[in-house]
């Protein structure tokens, strides 16, 4: 690890999401977690504090000297005791024994056709934004691309790392490599689960904003809409799967309002919105403030995790499937 | 003020004898005109010695090392960690010192074990795999200031009166006694001269020019030595080169960092410890021989210490002690030479000699009384055991419960600093950096200091910008031949220091 190239400039700890929050405090921030923790070799867990980062790579990005601070973080994470785990992460984990993903699944639209083409959409997508898998395999549809939803994948096994739980996120890549071999291709609606896919599994799974890039969707969409750039995404997949999202919506014909901080944490990632879901909603809340002074009619975005969690605000959030859909 | 011992130089063997002195009842004061370990007791390896080093050329050393290693782990344990130490080889070594190192071991009393290089690799898995022979001693890394404290500590509450800040500024004698001593108190506690029966001279590298207040000589030979810090521990054991005592021989892990070194030189001064580029450079290629991974290691800070030797120069010196009654003054005893590891024997000895002259009958009892805490308290937390390194039995003072951090790199709390300021000792900011770490870790003190003043200002008058330029000032010797990230470090601090608070010119 490069802990050691720190030099205090204070960089991480001003683009931290969580810090910065008013219910953040508490949390040590980017550096207290990881890059002094680590140097303290007596300290062996620092306990549930290690779970208050939303894995936003805010802080890695804003880092002058380059540090891995996410996977510092994920480190600490795997080296927590399980009487560290906090209530929402142990029904994450009870959630996974019983149905093998992290919310409980209401999908029922699966299609196991024999294609080729496999679509992911993730535990949220199946459990609670079903519109949201639907409006993404009707778009799939009418651009062409045939697929399957296979009842048989399970959690991709982001949201166990980010906890700490790495045997079962190990048990999970296995049952779903199995899967995976099926098919040619792998699209998800998920930025979490696209990175698993492309670190973890070593497999070239794509990202809905980056298929949508070489169709020419047209959308029916008023208003003026704001975005809500996913952490994942941008930081995560690329900068510029983050700017395909914007130059996509605004090519099929969406009025997009860019606005300053859209690239911020909704606060859900991580496993905040289970683990601490006060500070996740606090950050929601505050950021959902922002959009509104702007006067927009809604936010669209490219995650469910955002979905879910500025969703609850009260605001309208559309996912880019749900606002690229055929019909709506 | 009338005392029967005035003891001058609070480094660890002032303080040694302070308390040795203490325990058999005699009434003594121990006064520095710095900070206590503000010299060579301060600026050294850390290294507690087993004596492996000197058993070939200086047996009588080796052999007082290895006495004295034992009694500090029994009675001093918390402020030392037993690490151990490994003797190392490599192939262009003298394969035949290894033989003599051995036999010279035994009969010096220095128990070491051979072992293959295969166990020594994997017991420290960062050794340079060509290492020939490896021996095992009970080498352990010690915090000086912790172990100087203690012993202050100690002194006071067998009725000594320590004091630091206050320094000696002239001797008056009389039939060959010195009648009165003059001194200057930075605080103003002490407004009239001492009046003491004997004056026991241990002022380390200043022996001379103490003694040259009563017109006497007392010869130490000054050598300067450079030691560098390291970001993080880079091994387990301390790592001896196994061959003759040489520069750059030696790793200690110890807290947060290691500490490498060390070079030898002739000192002009007490104070002419300035570390070169060409130390930097040749202590990271002779150590990077032993632990390869040292070569592209961040390197926090170089440092260096004047060592007060016996007689000889540099690396043939012996590391041995003497003490010296004043040729033409009766009550003057001076103490010269010796080691941070063989302080208390040194204390031992000189207090013999001075209740000898006051007809004192009572024994030494330093090395059967317990200096702190035990090593392993039952029930303790890792937070209470590190405090318990630093503070000793001043630990269990200090609340955990309010858990706001003032020095990130240290991971020191803020209500260590509060302890330390109620003490009473802390003058300036390198006093409390001295006695907690605040400001010795990697951003040396960038993060901490306005924080740490902002406590100091609370209870105590003082000129903030005066105190804070001091301090840094010190600081940013140690990083003036920076390189890599310690040099964006550097950069860094000056924009912020200079561009953002306008502290102006630092030099």
């Amino acid at each position: 690890m490069n802990e050691d190239r720190c030099i205090k400039c204070g960089s991480c700890t001003r683009a931290c999401p969580v810090l910065n929050d008013p219910l953040g405090p508490g949390f040590p921030g980017p550096r207290g977690a990881g890059v002094d923790a680590p140097r303290f070799p007596e300290r062996d867990s620092i306990g549930q504090i290690a779970l208050m980062c939303t894995m936003c790579h805010a802080c890695e990005w804003a880092c002058p000297s380059g540090i891995s601070l996410t996977l510092s973080m994920l480190r600490l994470r795997s080296g927590l005791n399980e009487a560290d785990r906090l209530p929402g992460h142990r029904r994450m984990m009870d959630n996974i024994a019983s149905c093998g993903r992290t919310v409980s699944t209401e999908f029922k639209g699966w299609r196991e056709e024999g294609n080729r083409t496999l679509y992911f959409p993730g535990c949220i997508g199946l459990g609670r934004l079903t519109h949201l898998t639907e409006a993404a395999s009707s778009l799939l549809t009418a651009l062409g691309v045939s697929h399957d939803i296979s009842s048989a994948a399970v959690c991709c096994g982001s949201p166990l790392l980010k906890i700490g739980a790495t045997g079962v996120a190990e048990d999970l890549r296995r049952r779903n490599m199995e899967v995976f071999s099926r098919y040619d291709r792998v699209i998800t609606s998920c930025p979490g689960c696209t990175n698993q896919l492309r670190e973890v599994y070593g497999i070239r799974a794509e990202h809905m904003v980056e298929v949508l890039k070489g169709s020419d969707p047209r959308s029916k969409l008023d208003g003026r809409w704001a975005l809500q750039v996913p952490c994942h995404l941008k930081r995560g997949l690329s900068p510029w799967a983050a700017d395909d999202m914007a130059s996509v919506l605004v090519a099929a014909g969406v009025d997009v309002v860019r606005v300053p901080g859209e690239d911020c944490c909704c606060g859900g990632g991580g496993g905040m919105l289970a683990g601490f879901p006060e500070t996740s909603s606090s950050i929601a809340r505050n950021k959902v403030q922002m959009y509104r002074s702007t006067g927009v009619d809604g936010i669209i975005t490219a995650c469910p995790f955002c979905s879910l969690n500025l969703g609850r605000q009260g605001i309208r959030v559309l996912d880019i499937g749900e606002a690229l859909a055929p019909k709506r | 003020m009338r005392k029967d011992v005035l003891i001058i130089g609070g480094g660890a063997t002032g303080a040694g004898i302070a308390r040795d002195l203490a325990l058999r009842g005699v009434d003594c004061l121990l006064l520095d005109m710095g900070d206590f370990c503000h010299g060579a007791s301060g600026g050294n390896h850390g290294l507690l010695h087993s004596g492996g080093r000197y058993v070939v050329k200086d047996p009588g050393s080796a052999a007082e090392c290895a006495v004295e290693n034992t009694v500090l782990k029994r009675i001093a344990p918390f402020c030392i960690e037993d690490t151990g130490g490994l003797f190392v080889s490599l192939p262009e070594d003298d394969p035949l010192f290894a033989d003599r190192f051995k036999d010279a071991c035994r009969s010096t009393g220095v128990p070491t074990e051979e072992i293959g290089a295969e166990e020594a690799t994997s017991s420290e898995p960062g050794l340079n795999p060509l290492a020939v022979r490896c021996f095992r001693v009970p080498d352990g890394s010690v915090d000086p200031f912790s172990l100087v404290q203690a012993n202050i500590c100690d002194a006071r509450e067998a009725g000594a009166l320590a004091l630091n800040h206050c320094a000696v500024t002239g001797m008056t004698v009389e039939d060959g006694r010195i009648v009165r001593v003059d001194v200057q108190d930075r605080r103003g506690r002490l407004s009239s001269p001492i009046v003491p029966e004997v004056v026991v001279n241990a002022s380390g590298a200043w022996v001379a020019d103490v003694a040259g207040l009563a017109a006497c000589t007392a010869r130490a030979g000054l050598d300067q030595g450079s030691m560098l810090v390291t970001y993080g521990r880079q091994c387990r054991h301390v790592i001896n080169r196994l061959r003759e005592p040489s520069n750059g021989d030696i790793a200690v892990p110890s807290h947060t960092s290691t500490v490498l070194g060390t070079t030898s030189r002739p000192a002009r001064s007490p104070d002419d410890s300035a570390v070169t580029r060409e130390d930097v450079d040749f202590l990271l290629r002779e150590t990077s021989a032993l632990l390869p991974s040292l070569r592209g290691c961040r390197i926090v800070r170089a440092y260096g210490g004047v060592r007060p030797l016996l007689g000889g120069n540099g690396r043939e010196a012996s590391r041995s002690f003497s003490i010296t009654r004043g040729d033409a003054v009766d009550n003057l005893v001076s103490v010269a030479g010796g080691k941070l590891t063989t302080y208390r024997l040194m204390a031992e000895k000189v207090s013999d000699t001075v209740c000898d002259m006051l007809g004192n009958s009572s024994g030494c009892r330093t090395h059967l009384e317990a200096l702190g805490p035990p090593a392993d308290v039952e029930g303790g937390s890792i937070a209470l055991a590190r405090l318990r390194r630093k503070y000793g039995r001043m630990a269990s003072s200090i609340s955990t419960s309010d858990t706001r951090v003032i020095c990130s790199c240290e991971q020191v709390l803020r209500s260590e600093v509060t302890a330390v300021l109620k003490t009473g000792d802390a003058l300036t900011l390198a006093d409390v950096m001295r006695r907690t770490r605040a400001g010795m870790g990697y951003c040396q003190g960038l993060d901490c200091t306005l924080s740490v003043l902002e406590l100091m200002m609370q209870g105590a008058k003082m000129d903030p910008l005066l105190a804070l330029r001091e301090f840094l000032r010190e600081r940013e010797h140690g990083i003036s031949q920076a390189s890599g990230d310690q040099l964006r470090q550097g950069l860094l601090r000056e924009h912020v220091l200079n561009g953002v608070y306008g502290m102006g010119e630092m030099e």
